[in-house]
C-alpha cells in the first residue's frame, strides 16, 4: 500500500539547506547541493541559508508554504534531535500540517565526518532521498489519549512528601506509597541539615503531618508495587501492603508502642502515621502519572574497610551523628564506652571508586561517582565536634574537599578556624588504620601520607576513626524493571537529558524526584520534586496528553490474522489481536506503540506499518540514493 | 620514619598573632604570586605554612623563615583572605624567642636595642642629616611632627630624601617641627622580623614620646613608618594621624601651597612601594605629585597592586641575597624597558635597593630618585 494515499494535491517540495555559519559549507558545496536538489523533480524551490534555525531562516518556510509556493518541507542541517521540532513548528505556524517534513542531517553524517568532494556527494544523496520521502508523507496527527487526575508517588522521603503535597495542593488526587512503617526516608535518619541547622526531626514531623492532614493525600506505608501496567495518563498499579517483618522495624515499632505512639516521630527512624497492617492487603489502583521518590541508601563498608567491622572504634558518619546526638553535654564525646579526645574523618568511603584501583570483595560495581553530600556532612560533623566538645581534636583525612553548595564553603572555612586539620591523601595511598599495639580497640593509628607536604609519612594516634560513606541508589530495582526505567552507569535512574528534561525518564508519564536519580542533599532532592510536579501537574490537569503519531497501523482489509507482529512485539500489550467474536485482526494500542517497526518486519501481506515511516516511502528513499550513484560521485 | 603532627606549635603559631593559620586552605596561589618564583627562590609560603600547621620541622633556613619580603602580593590574592604576613611573623616570633636569629638580623636587632636604630649608628647622631637646614623643632604649636626613617636620618643617600622635603615643607609653610634623637626606629621590621619584645619596647617608647608631646599628626617618609603608625601603634595607646610625604605634597600642590616650575623634563617610571600601595593602599597622590613637577609619567607593566617588591621589606634589606636574585634587579631593568629615564619612588628602602641594582645592571643613564628630592629640584 501507498503511504501517500492521504495525498490530495501533487507534491511541491522546498528544500532549505544550512550552511551552519561553515560548520557544513566549509566542506560541503552547498551551492551544488542546491543545485542538485532543485533539479529533481518534484522539488518546486531549493534555497540556503547561513542558519536555517535563525528566525530568518525559518521565515524563507513560512513564506514560500504561505505563498503557496511548497506543499513539503526538506531541511538539510544539523542532527533532527537539535532541530526537527523547530522546523516542524514553522510549519505548523505557516498553516502546513507539521508531519510533512523531512530531515536530512547533512552536519553529523557528512560536514563533521567527511571531507573533501565526497562530503558534497553524500549530502546531495541525503537531501534527495529525503526529497523523495517527503513527496510520499501524508499528514498526521499527533495521538491523544485521556490523562486519570491522580498521581502515585513511591517513597516518603522528603522527595516524597514534599511532591505529594505539591501535586495535592494542585488538586491533584495523590496516593503515597512508603515501603516502611514509617515516613521521612533517610532524611529522619539525620540530626541537623545544612546549611540551615534546622532539626531534621522537625521537617519530616512537619511534612509528614502536613500530606497525613490533606484529603487529597492517601498514605500507604509497609507497601511496595507489586505490579505495574498501562501508560501515560492511564497507569494500572497494584499495591501491596504487607506486615513489618524487619528486626529493625520491629524493634522500632515496639519502642514507638511504649511511648504511646502512633501517631508520632521516633528519632531516628521517622513518622510513624498509623498501626502497620496485621494482614497483607491489595489495593489496585488507577492512576495518571508515577512519581519515583525512591530515595537512596548509606553505602555500608566491606568487612574490613578502613578496620570497620573490625576495629570497634571504626563508625560510618551516620552512626557518629545518631551516637553523638544522644550524647549528653559536657565531658568529652563517649564511643562505645569510650571518651575520645581525637579522632579522624575519613572522605569518599565508597565513592570515586577508581577501576583498577578499588577492588572491592564481591566484585560489586565501583561507585565512581562523588556522592556530594558528604564532605559539607562531614565538615558539618566536625564543627560539631567542635562546638560540643571543644577540646578533642580533629584530623579530616580527604582527597579533595568538595562544599560546592550555597553556603557550603562557610562550613569549610569555620572548620578550618576552629582548628580541624585537614590531611590530603592519594587515592592509590589510602590511610592505613590499625590498633594501637598493646591493646585491643584501646585506640587506633593512622598511617598516611599527606600530599600536601609533598608525600611525606604521618602517623597519627586517634580514638577514633569516622568513615563520612557515599550514597548507593534506593531499592527501586523491582519498580524500575516493571516500568522499564534505564539506570545510568552509576545504578541510579536515569533522565532523558540531564540540562533539558532533568526529572523525566525515558517512559512519558514517569517522573524522578529526589536522590533515586543522583546523590544529592535534602533541598536538591526538594527542588527536583517541585520539578517532577510541574511536569506531572501540567500532564494532569489538562486532561489529556498528546503523543507523537509514529505507530503502527493496520489495514483491515490486509490483515489476515496471523498474530505475527503480536509475537515480534517489544512492548507488551501494544499490539493484539482482536477477540472473538470479533474476526481476528491486529489492533494496535497507540498509547504503548514504541513505532519501532518490529511489526512491519514481520507482516507477511504487509498489511501493517509505522505511520510516517511506512515501506513505499523507505523504498522511494533508497531509490533516490541509488540514482545518485550515477552521476553525483565525481562532484 | 612516620612524624606525628605537633599541634602545640600550630597552636602556639596561632596564638602568636598567626590566628589565621589554620584558615589555609592549601591551594598554593601564594607561592605562585611570590615575588621569590622570578628568581627561582627557596621561599615557598604555601609549603612553610603546612609545615606550620603540622607542627612539623623543615622551614628554618635564613632563606625560607626568613624569606618573605612581607610585600602582601599573596595576601591580597589569597582566596580565603589568610593574613599570610601574620602567620610568617608569627613563625618567626617562635624561632627569635629560642635565638634562632639570622647573624646578619643579629646585629641590627643588637643595634635596634641599643641605639634605638638599626643602622649600628649612635642615637645622638639621629639628627646630623638636618645640619645646616632650618628645620623648627616640634612644639605646641606645631600641626605635624616630622618623623625621618632610621634611612633616612643615617643613610647618606638617603639623607638627600630628608633635605629635600624639608625644603619643600618650609616653601608650604607646613606647620611642622622635629623630635630629636630620644626617637626610636619606628620597629616595623623588628616586628616582621619577628622580634615582638623589642617591638614593643621601640613602639613604646615613641609612644610614650610622640604622647608627651601632644603629638597629634605626623609626617613620615618611609611607608613602613606609615604601616606602623596607622595600623599598630593603636595597640599601645598611640593614636595619630599619619600621612605619607608624597601624599601631603600632593595635597599642597593641589591647594596652591607649593611653588613648582613643572619644568621637570623626562620620562619618569614611578614604582609602587609595597607598603605604600598594596599596605597603605595609596596609588594616585604619588603620581599626582610627579606629574606636578612636569614629568611624563610611565607605567611599568607591573604597577599599583600588582608592582614588583624591590625585596627590602621583612627585614630582607639587611639580609644577604645574590645580586642576580634581587627583585630590585628585575625592576631597573624593567625600568629601563619602559624608556624610562628616572625610576622615582616614594620608600627610602626601595631607593637604597633600586640604587644598588641599577649600578649591578650598568644602567648609567637610569636615576633613581625619591619623589621628594624630584619635586625639590622643580622648586621656583
Amino acid at each position: 500500500m501507498s503511504g501517500g494515499g492521504g495525498q490530495t494535491d501533487p507534491a511541491k517540495v522546498g528544500v532549505y539547506i544550512c550552511h551552519c555559519g561553515g560548520n557544513i559549507s566549509d566542506h560541503v558545496d552547498v551551492r551544488k547541493v542546491e543545485d542538485l536538489a532543485g533539479s529533481l523533480p518534484a522539488v518546486a524551490v531549493a534555497r540556503r541559508n547561513s542558519f536555517m534555525c535563525s528566525d530568518p531562516g525559518q521565515e524563507m518556510i513560512v513564506k514560500d508554504i504561505a505563498e503557496g509556493r511548497v506543499n513539503r518541507v526538506v531541511v538539510a542541517s544539523c542532527a533532527p534531535a537539535l532541530h526537527e521540532t523547530t522546523f516542524r513548528g514553522a510549519l505548523a505556524r505557516a498553516g502546513l500540517n507539521p508531519y510533512l517534513y523531512e530531515h536530512a542531517n547533512i552536519r553529523e553524517q557528512v560536514s563533521w565526518v567527511h571531507h573533501g568532494p565526497g562530503a558534497t556527494g553524500k549530502a546531495a544523496r541525503l537531501v534527495a532521498a529525503a526529497v523523495a520521502k517527503a513527496a510520499l508523507l501524508e499528514p498526521l496527527e499527533p495521538i491523544r489519549v485521556e490523562a486519570t487526575a491522580h498521581a502515585t508517588v513511591v517513597g516518603a522521603g522528603p522527595a516524597g512528601l514534599k511532591a505529594a503535597l505539591d501535586l495535592a495542593r494542585r488538586g491533584i488526587q495523590v496516593v503515597l506509597v512508603e515501603q516502611s512503617p514509617f515516613l521521612g526516608g533517610n532524611l529522619a535518619r539525620l540530626d541537623r541539615l545544612f546549611p540551615t541547622g534546622e532539626k531534621a526531626s522537625e521537617m519530616v514531623e512537619d511534612l509528614a503531618r502536613r500530606a497525613l492532614s490533606h484529603e487529597l493525600i492517601q498514605v500507604f506505608t509497609c507497601a511496595g508495587i507489586a505490579a505495574a501496567g498501562g501508560y501515560v495518563g492511564n497507569f494500572s498499579l497494584t499495591v501491596v501492603r504487607r506486615p513489618p517483618q524487619t528486626q529493625r522495624d520491629l524493634e522500632l515499632l515496639a519502642k514507638a508502642r511504649s511511648s504511646g505512639l502512633p501517631p508520632g516521630f521516633i528519632p531516628f527512624a521517622g513518622y510513624l502515621p498509623l498501626e502497620p497492617p496485621s494482614a497483607q492487603e491489595q489495593i489496585d489502583l488507577r492512576t495518571g502519572a508515577v512519581i519515583l521518590a525512591t530515595g537512596f541508601e548509606h553505602y555500608q563498608p566491606h568487612a574490613g574497610q578502613y578496620g570497620y567491622g573490625q576495629l570497634p572504634q571504626v563508625v560510618t558518619l551516620p552512626e557518629l551523628i545518631q551516637i553523638m546526638a544522644g550524647q549528653e553535654p559536657g565531658g568529652p564525646l563517649t564511643v562505645n564506652g569510650r571518651p575520645v579526645k581525637s579522632l579522624a574523618l575519613i572522605h569518599c568511603v565508597g565513592s570515586r571508586e577508581i577501576p583498577g584501583l578499588h577492588e572491592p570483595p564481591g566484585g560489586r560495581p565501583l561507585n565512581e561517582y562523588c556522592s556530594r553530600v558528604c564532605c559539607t556532612a562531614t565538615l558539618q560533623a566536625a564543627l560539631e565536634i567542635k562546638e560540643r566538645f571543644p577540646e578533642t581534636l580533629i584530623y579530616d583525612l580527604h582527597r579533595d574537599i568538595r562544599a560546592y553548595g550555597r553556603g557550603h564553603e562557610d562550613y569549610y572555612l569555620e572548620a578550618s578556624r576552629r582548628g580541624v586539620l585537614f590531611l590530603r591523601f592519594a587515592a592509590e595511598n589510602p590511610p592505613q588504620i590499625r590498633a594501637q599495639a598493646g591493646g585491643h580497640g584501646e585506640g587506633l593509628v593512622i598511617e598516611m601520607a599527606d600530599t600536601l607536604l609533598g608525600g611525606e609519612e604521618l602517623e597519627l594516634e586517634t580514638d577514633l576513626v569516622v568513615l563520612a560513606v557515599g550514597m548507593r541508589p534506593g531499592p527501586a530495582a523491582g519498580l524500575a524493571e516493571m516500568l522499564k526505567l534505564s539506570r545510568g552507569a552509576d545504578g541510579f535512574l536515569l533522565e532523558v537529558h540531564p540540562k533539558l528534561r532533568p526529572v523525566e525518564p525515558a517512559v512519558v508519564g514517569v517522573y524522578l524526584a529526589g536522590a533515586c536519580q543522583a546523590p544529592m542533599d535534602v533541598g536538591e532532592a526538594c527542588a527536583a520534586a517541585s520539578a517532577a510536579t510541574v511536569k506531572a501537574g501540567g500532564l494532569l490537569s489538562r486532561g489529556y496528553v498528546e503523543l507523537a503519531p509514529f505507530v503502527a497501523r493496520v489495514d483491515a482489509q490486509a490483515c489476515t490474522g496471523c498474530g505475527a507482529c503480536v509475537e515480534a512485539c517489544l512492548r507488551e500489550g501494544a499490539l493484539e489481536l482482536a477477540r472473538p467474536p470479533a474476526v481476528a485482526k491486529a489492533l494496535v494500542n497507540p498509547a504503548l506503540c514504541l513505532g519501532c517497526g518490529a511489526c512491519a518486519a514481520v507482516c507477511e501481506p504487509g498489511a501493517i506499518a509505522v505511520a510516517g515511516w511506512t515501506l513505499p516511502q523507505y523504498e522511494a528513499m533508497v531509490r533516490a540514493m541509488i540514482a545518485g550513484e550515477a552521476g553525483g560521485e565525481q562532484a | 620514619m612516620a612524624q606525628t603532627p605537633f599541634m602545640e606549635v600550630n597552636q602556639a603559631i596561632a596564638q602568636g598573632g598567626g590566628g589565621d593559620l589554620n584558615a589555609c586552605v592549601q591551594c598554593g596561589l601564594c607561592s605562585a604570586v611570590c615575588p621569590w618564583r622570578e628568581v627561582e627562590g627557596e621561599f615557598l609560603s604555601r609549603l612553610m605554612i603546612r609545615q606550620g600547621q603540622l607542627g612539623l620541622e623543615g622551614y628554618e633556613s635564613d632563606e625560607v623563615l626568613f624569606g618573605c619580603t612581607t610585600c602582601k602580593k599573596c595576601v591580597l590574592n589569597c582566596p580565603r583572605g589568610v593574613d599570610i604576613i601574620g602567620v610568617m611573623r608569627a613563625m618567626r616570633s617562635l624561632s627569635v624567642e629560642a635565638g634562632g636569629v639570622p647573624e646578619t638580623l643579629k646585629a641590627v636587632l643588637g643595634s635596634a636595642h641599643a641605639n634605638g636604630n638599626p643602622w649600628s649608628e649612635p642615637r645622638e647622631k639621629r639628627m646630623e642629616w638636618a645640619r645646616g637646614l632650618e628645620v623648627p623643632a616640634f612644639g605646641p604649636d606645631k600641626e605635624y611632627l616630622l618623623f625621618l626613617c632610621c634611612t633616612s636620618c643615617y643613610d647618606q643617600r638617603s639623607q638627600g630624601i630628608a633635605r629635600s622635603l624639608v625644603k619643600l615643607l618650609n616653601r608650604a609653610g607646613v606647620s611642622y617641627g622635629v623630635l630629636g634623637p630620644e626617637q626610636n626606629c619606628c620597629g616595623e621590621s623588628v616586628r616582621k622580623i619577628g622580634d615582638e619584645a623589642l617591638f614593643q619596647k621601640l613602639a613604646g617608647g615613641n609612644v610614650k614620646l610622640f604622647n608627651a608631646h601632644d603629638v597629634r599628626k605626623i609626617i613620615v617618609t618611609s611607608p613602613h613608618c606609615l604601616e606602623t603608625f596607622s595600623a599598630e601603634y593603636s595597640e599601645l595607646g598611640g593614636e595619630y594621624e599619619v600621612v605619607h610625604a608624597s601624599q601631603l605634597l600632593a595635597g599642597l600642590y593641589r591647594e596652591g601651597r607649593l611653588p613648582l616650575l613643572g619644568r621637570t623634563r623626562g620620562k619618569v617610571a614611578y614604582h609602587d612601594p609595597c607598603y605604600l600601595g598594596r599596605h597603605g593602599g595609596v596609588f594616585e597622590q604619588p603620581r599626582q605629585a610627579l606629574a606636578a613637577c612636569g614629568a611624563q609619567v610611565l607605567e611599568m607593566n607591573r604597577s599599583r597592586e600588582f608592582s614588583l617588591c624591590c625585596g627590602g621589606g621583612g627585614g630582607r634589606l639587611w639580609m644577604e641575597t645574590p645580586a642576580e636574585k634581587r627583585f630590585s634587579l628585575l625592576r631597573v631593568r624593567e625600568a629601563a624597558e619602559v624608556g624610562a629615564e628616572v625610576l622615582a619612588t616614594a620608600c627610602p628602602y626601595c631607593v637604597s635597593l633600586l640604587e644598588d641594582s641599577r649600578k649591578t645592571a650598568g644602567l648609567e643613564d637610569l636615576k633613581v630618585m625619591d619623589i621628594c628630592e624630584l619635586l625639590a629640584q622643580d622648586l621656583s
